[in-house]
Order: C-alpha cells, then sequence, then structure tokens
C-alpha cells in the first residue's frame, strides 16, 4: 500500500481532505499532519511515497518542510497544495516541490494526481531504478515557464499575446523556441521573428510543448564534453524522432504529445549524464568497444535504462500517462499490450528507422536500436506501411540537412 | 502667477493629496489581495471536500435506505429471513454506517462555518474598502476595526497572536474608508516590526488593538512586541518617502498618510512610545464630532 502525507495547518482542511478521500483507504496508507513540525515527526516514525502540503503555514512553512524531505527522503514525490494563487510567486519560493496544485482543488484532480504520482513509482518502482535515481539525489522542479504557461491556458481569459509575453520574459529559452520553429522541423515556409507570430502559427499548445522540452534540454546541460557525450547528436536525433513520430500520428493524435514524446524520448540519457557521469562514461565506452546499443549497456552497469529514467523523470512532473509511457518503453514497446497506433508505437516506430536511415546515408554511427519488431507492428495492422515510413524517414534527414 | 497660498496652488495640493491617497488604498488592496485569496481559497477548498463527501455518503445511504424499505415489505409480509437479515447488515457494513454517523454531521457543521468564514470576509472587504463619500458620516470604530483586521488577517497570523481590548465607543464621525486605511497600515507596520525581531526563528509576537472612550475623543492604541523604532529615525518615521523597509515592502507613504488621515483630515492626533528591542505602541486620537481644525492653519 502507497503511504500518504497530507500537511496543512488548518485542521478543517484536514479532516475535510481525510473525508474526502476515505473510499481511498483500502489504497492509501494515509496520514495527516497539522504542519512542519508534526509532518517531520511522523516521517520520522514511517517514510512515505508521497508528501501533500500546504505552502504557508505558521512555525515551519511548506518550503523548509520540503526542503528537509527532499534532503532526507529524495525519492517521495513532493505535491504542493497551496491557497496562493500567483503562481510566480510560489514558483520563485518552491524550487522543492515536483508538482503544484492550487487550492481551490478539484477532489478527482487531487486524487488522479496523487494517484498518477503512486502509479508512477510502481511502474517504475523497480529497485534497480529506485537505487539509480536514488544515488542522483534530487531532482528539478517542473520547468518554470511550462508551468507558468499551462497554468495560464487553463484560464479561458488568457489570450495569444498574454501567452507570447509569459514566453518572452525567459529570452534565452525564446530565442531556442524561435530557433526550432524556423528549423524544417515545422516547415513553416516562412521566418517566424517573434513568439506572438510562432504562437498564432502553432498554436498554443505546440507553443506549450515546444517550450517544454526546450526548458528541459536547458535544464540537464551536461558540462562540457562529459565522457565524449555528443549533445548535438542527440538534440538533431530528437527533433528528427519527433518530427516523423507526429507525421505518422498525424490525423490520429494531437500532434503536442507525439512532438514532446519524440522530443524528449533520449532525456533519460541526459539525466545520466548529467548526474551519474562515471555511470554514463563506462556505458558509453562499453557500447563503443562492443557495438552493442546504450539502453543494453546500461541495464548492464545500472539495471534500468535511460527509457525508464527519462518516464520517470516525466512522470514526477505529472505528464500525462501515455508520454510517460511512450518514453518507458520506447526501446521495448511489446511489453505494453495495446490495439491501436499511438504515441509510443510511434515514437518506437521513429526512433529505430531514424537510427536505420541516419546509417544508411552515411551520416555517423547513430546507436543501434535493432530491426523494427515485425510481429508488434503486425498485430497493430501497420506492418505493410513500413517502407512508406521509411522513405519518410530518408526523406526528413536530407531535409533537414539541405535545411541547416 | 499664483502666489504660495493661492487658492489654485491649494486646491492643486488638495487633489494631489486625495490621488496619492487613492493610489496608496489601491497599493494595499493589491499587497492584501493575495493574503485574501488564500483565507478564501482553503475554507472553499473544504466546504467542496466536504460537500463531496456529503453526496458519496447520501448515495451509500440510499443503496442502505433501498435494503431497509425491502425490510420493511418483506416484514409486512410475514417474510423475512435469516439471508436477509445478514444482506441488511451487509449493506450497513458497506456503507460504513458509524463512521457517517459520527462525520456526516461534522462535515456539515465545519461546511457551514466555511461558508460563514468566506461570508464575513466578504463583508469584511466590502467595510474596509467603504466607498468613498465626500461627506463624514457616523462609524461604529470597533466594528471598523474588526474588519481591518479581519482583511488584514493573513498579513498577521503568520507572526503574531492578536488581541482585542474594545471599549464602548460613540460613533464617531469621520471618513471611515480612510480611517481603516490608517489602522491598516499600523497594522501591517506592526507584523513587520514582529517579522524584523523573530526572523526565521519561528518564534511569534504579540499585536493588541485597544479603543477607549475619553469624553469627546475616543482613543485607538495598536501595540507590537517588535523591533521598536530607533531614536534617530523618531523624528522623521511621518516624512513622506520615508522608509526603513526594502523595495517591494513598504513605499514610505504609511505613516505620512495616517497624519494626513488622522491629524489633517479629522483634527485628530497621532503618537508613539517604542522602546527599542521591546516593541511600540500608536495611539490614534480622535473628535467625536469629527470636527478638523481649520484646514487653513493645519497646512
Amino acid at each position: 500500500m502507497k503511504r500518504i502525507l497530507f500537511v496543512d495547518d488548518e485542521p478543517q482542511m484536514l479532516s475535510g481532505l481525510q473525508r474526502l478521500l476515505r473510499p481511498q483507504r483500502h489504497e492509501w496508507d494515509m496520514t495527516f499532519a497539522a504542519g512542519g513540525e508534526q509532518a517531520l515527526v511522523a516521517l520520522a516514525e514511517t517514510p512515505c511515497d508521497v508528501i501533500v502540503t500546504d505552502m504557508r503555514m505558521p512555525g515551519m512553512d511548506g518550503v523548509t518542510l520540503l526542503e528537509q524531505v527532499k534532503t532526507q527522503w529524495p525519492q517521495m514525490v513532493r505535491i504542493v497544495l497551496s491557497g496562493y494563487t500567483e503562481l510566480e510567486a510560489t514558483l520563485r519560493t518552491v524550487p522543492v516541490a515536483h508538482q503544484f496544485l492550487t487550492k481551490p482543488c478539484d477532489p478527482d484532480r487531487l486524487k488522479e494526481v496523487v494517484e498518477r504520482a503512486c502509479a508512477l513509482q510502481s511502474l517504475l518502482g523497480g529497485d534497480a531504478l529506485r537505487a539509480t535515481i536514488a544515488q542522483m539525489g534530487d531532482l528539478p522542479s517542473q520547468p518554470g515557464v511550462y508551468l507558468a504557461l499551462a497554468e495560464a491556458l487553463a484560464d479561458p481569459a488568457t489570450s495569444m499575446a498574454d501567452v507570447a509575453r509569459l514566453v518572452e520574459q525567459d529570452i534565452a529559452m525564446s530565442a531556442k523556441c524561435l530557433q526550432l520553429v524556423n528549423s524544417a522541423f515545422f516547415g513553416l515556409g516562412r521566418r517566424v521573428t517573434s513568439v506572438q507570430q510562432a504562437v498564432s502559427y502553432l498554436g498554443t499548445d505546440m507553443l506549450k510543448a515546444l517550450v517544454f522540452t526546450v526548458e528541459v534540454f536547458h535544464a540537464f546541460q551536461p558540462a562540457g564534453a562529459a565522457g565524449g557525450f555528443d549533445l548535438e547528436a542527440l538534440q538533431r536525433h530528437s527533433l528528427l524522432v519527433a518530427r516523423l513520430a507526429t507525421k505518422l500520428l498525424a490525423g490520429r493524435q494531437p500532434a503536442d504529445d507525439a512532438f514532446v514524446a519524440g522530443m524528449l524520448h533520449d532525456v533519460g540519457k541526459l539525466v545520466l549524464v548529467t548526474r551519474l557521469p562515471e555511470q554514463a562514461a563506462a556505458i558509453a565506452a562499453g557500447a563503443a568497444q562492443t557495438g552493442r546499443p546504450w539502453h543494453v549497456m546500461e541495464e548492464e552497469v545500472l539495471g534500468v535504462t535511460h527509457a525508464e529514467i527519462g518516464a520517470y523523470l516525466l512522470g514526477l512532473w505529472g505528464l500525462p500517462q501515455q508520454t510517460v509511457e511512450a518514453l518507458a518503453y520506447h526501446h521495448t514497446p511489446a511489453r505494453l499490450p495495446r490495439n491501436e497506433f499511438d504515441v509510443l508505437a510511434a515514437v518506437y516506430v521513429a526512433d529505430v528507422l531514424i537510427d536505420e536511415q541516419t546509417v544508411a546515408q552515411g551520416l555517423g554511427a547513430a546507436e543501434l536500436s535493432g530491426p523494427l519488431d515485425e510481429e508488434f507492428l503486425g498485430a497493430l495492422g501497420v506492418a505493410e506501411q513500413v517502407p512508406a515510413w521509411r522513405a519518410l524517414a530518408a526523406e526528413l534527414i536530407q531535409a533537414t540537412l539541405e535545411g541547416s | 502667477m499664483y502666489g504660495a497660498d493661492s487658492p489654485h496652488d491649494l486646491a492643486q495640493r488638495q487633489q494631489a493629496e486625495v490621488e496619492l491617497r487613492q493610489a496608496q488604498k489601491l497599493e494595499a488592496v493589491g499587497r492584501l489581495a493575495a493574503g485574501i485569496a488564500h483565507e478564501i481559497n482553503t475554507p472553499i477548498q473544504f466546504v467542496g471536500d466536504n460537500t463531496h463527501f456529503v453526496q458519496d455518503a447520501f448515495d451509500d445511504l440510499l443503496v442502505l435506505l433501498r435494503r431497509y424499505q425491502e425490510l420493511r415489505d418483506r416484514a409486512a409480509a410475514g417474510t423475512v429471513d435469516a439471508a436477509l437479515l445478514d444482506a441488511v447488515r451487509q449493506a450497513e457494513q458497506a456503507a460504513d454506517l458509524e463512521y457517517l454517523e459520527e462525520e456526516i454531521p461534522k462535515a456539515l457543521a465545519q461546511s457551514l462555518e466555511g461558508v460563514g468564514r468566506v461570508a464575513s470576509i466578504v463583508r469584511a472587504l466590502k467595510e474596509f474598502a467603504h466607498p468613498d463619500s465626500k461627506e463624514k458620516a457616523p462609524a461604529d470604530l470597533n466594528q471598523a476595526l474588526q474588519s481591518t483586521l479581519t482583511v488584514a488577517r493573513n498579513e498577521l497570523k503568520y507572526v503574531a497572536d492578536v488581541e482585542t481590548d474594545f471599549g464602548d465607543l460613540p460613533a464617531v464621525t469621520c471618513q471611515v474608508g480612510d480611517v481603516n486605511q490608517v489602522f491598516l497600515n499600523l497594522l501591517v507596520n506592526a507584523a513587520h516590526a514582529i517579522a524584523d525581531r523573530v526572523g526565521d526563528s519561528g518564534e511569534r509576537g504579540r499585536i493588541w488593538v485597544r479603543t477607549t472612550a475619553e469624553g469627546d475623543w475616543v482613543m485607538i492604541a495598536i501595540g507590537d512586541t517588535g523591533c521598536g523604532i530607533p531614536d534617530d529615525i523618531r523624528s522623521k518615521v511621518y516624512d513622506p518617502f520615508f522608509t526603513t523597509k526594502e523595495v517591494g515592502r513598504g513605499t514610505g507613504q504609511g505613516l505620512a498618510l495616517a497624519r494626513a488621515v488622522i491629524v489633517e483630515q479629522h483634527g485628530g492626533a497621532l503618537s508613539f512610545d517604542s522602546k527599542v528591542g521591546e516593541g511600540t505602541v500608536f495611539y490614534v486620537r480622535l473628535p467625536v464630532t469629527g470636527a478638523p481644525k481649520a484646514r487653513e492653519s493645519a497646512a
């Protein structure tokens, strides 16, 4: 049973939650603490999987509490449920939470967020992953501009100009976004020079996805040439996979989900390179010597792969389940039974084909993901489309070369 | 063109003061808004949680009720058997009857309390931001203080316990919106002084508010156990733009405005006692009749 700790200085608030969540009592072991000090006492007795806390409390406040939790129990998922609505003020004071909820929070949303945090720990709760994540210490919070954007977009009163302004606050990031928008990826046919323009061309959901990926890449910037890791090659590969996956799913799924999953399918590698550089170097050396794929070497060295690590990170930030799954199983899609061609399947196919065609065109030794799983594709009824997809992959790689 | 004291000049200065006051009021509302939102959002959250709970509980109880009705019908027909009794018992268990009996009344009572809390905040806000009438009107200052304390609650509650000792006051003729603004400024100053003194120690201070009638006057004292006002700045605290607070926490208008409202606008008096390291008490004295000194003699 998952253990969840709720903290608030308002006793009425706690008893309300206690009643509301009583139907969950068979799945969740819930503890309620009336403040930071009490919470730490409870945790010292029995650690929890998830903590949900108010921010502003007399005595020990939410920030101090979460800082302590972060040092002592880094694997706990830290969620803030705060009555303060100015998101940016909250963000400044709280680089210590994985997710933010604001009061009043819809009960179903609260349940869903906690449920997901628990599911994440079950889905990805193997001992090897736990141990690896624990070695990394603390993982960063949800990207700030993305979060502000998501919050703003939830408000119907938000205009496109508001959205653009939010993004423009971070100059380096908006420059990076515009660079991507103008890359061959979007094929807009004209040069986009402002975030405002980008919003009207791409729509707000796509811009949100774009901002998210840019911020994530930024958060895991490897220091120097970590173990011969080629960040640019990874970004180029990710962009191609995102582009192909989006095309494969055209008309079936919203483009932003495929884009995020494609762009970030290998984010676990970045996490490894930046957080566990020694192990990452050993994995890279092993892969170079034996010619085996990274994920196989990772399994050997760590017992987990970048796929699970990346999925864990996105899950921690509350991204949709299908994106988390797409990351977790992008090398082993058959492990997760499904009956339609979805984001996971598209990212899997795109990853394999882009690697294959990169090598075929003599553009360097990409990570070989192995041949496509014909049986898996056959079950989804898409096996006969593979040749066309292969051609599309080759075309995209060419277009990128010409574009740059 | 005009002399220093020409009527035109005076009118301009008065206009500027009115605008400054309005600006300060808006600034205060902005600063308070976050705290007030918090004070409202918390009860909204638990009222919502409780209501959901009662809704689900009602569904469960309805299932049980159907069982009881079946029991009644079968009793009337004389066909009650062990199996039915067992089913009823099981339904009772499934509904968690004992828990519901205990918790539903509490959930309802706490929800009502929460709704009451929100209503009192909204009422206090309305009273605090009392629509500016040009004319002074008789006002209950104890009530005004209570509203101001409610509005400022979130600014105070994390650093101090607030005690009130309200005496019997006659109605005081005043522009209560402006006077509330003065009370708010003094309370926020008190909270800041305490925060400066206790720092991050987790300790709390005390703020107290006392009102007394003194013949044709009323006296409002607002005291704190904060850091106190150092000797060398005592003569400057009423100067416009004088502040010891960092940017974003104060503009140096609070006490300047307090003096303009109390002394010039209402013919009252404003003074303080302070001991460094022990605290400060501000005294606001207002004439019950609201008769100001002649504007010219004050200026």
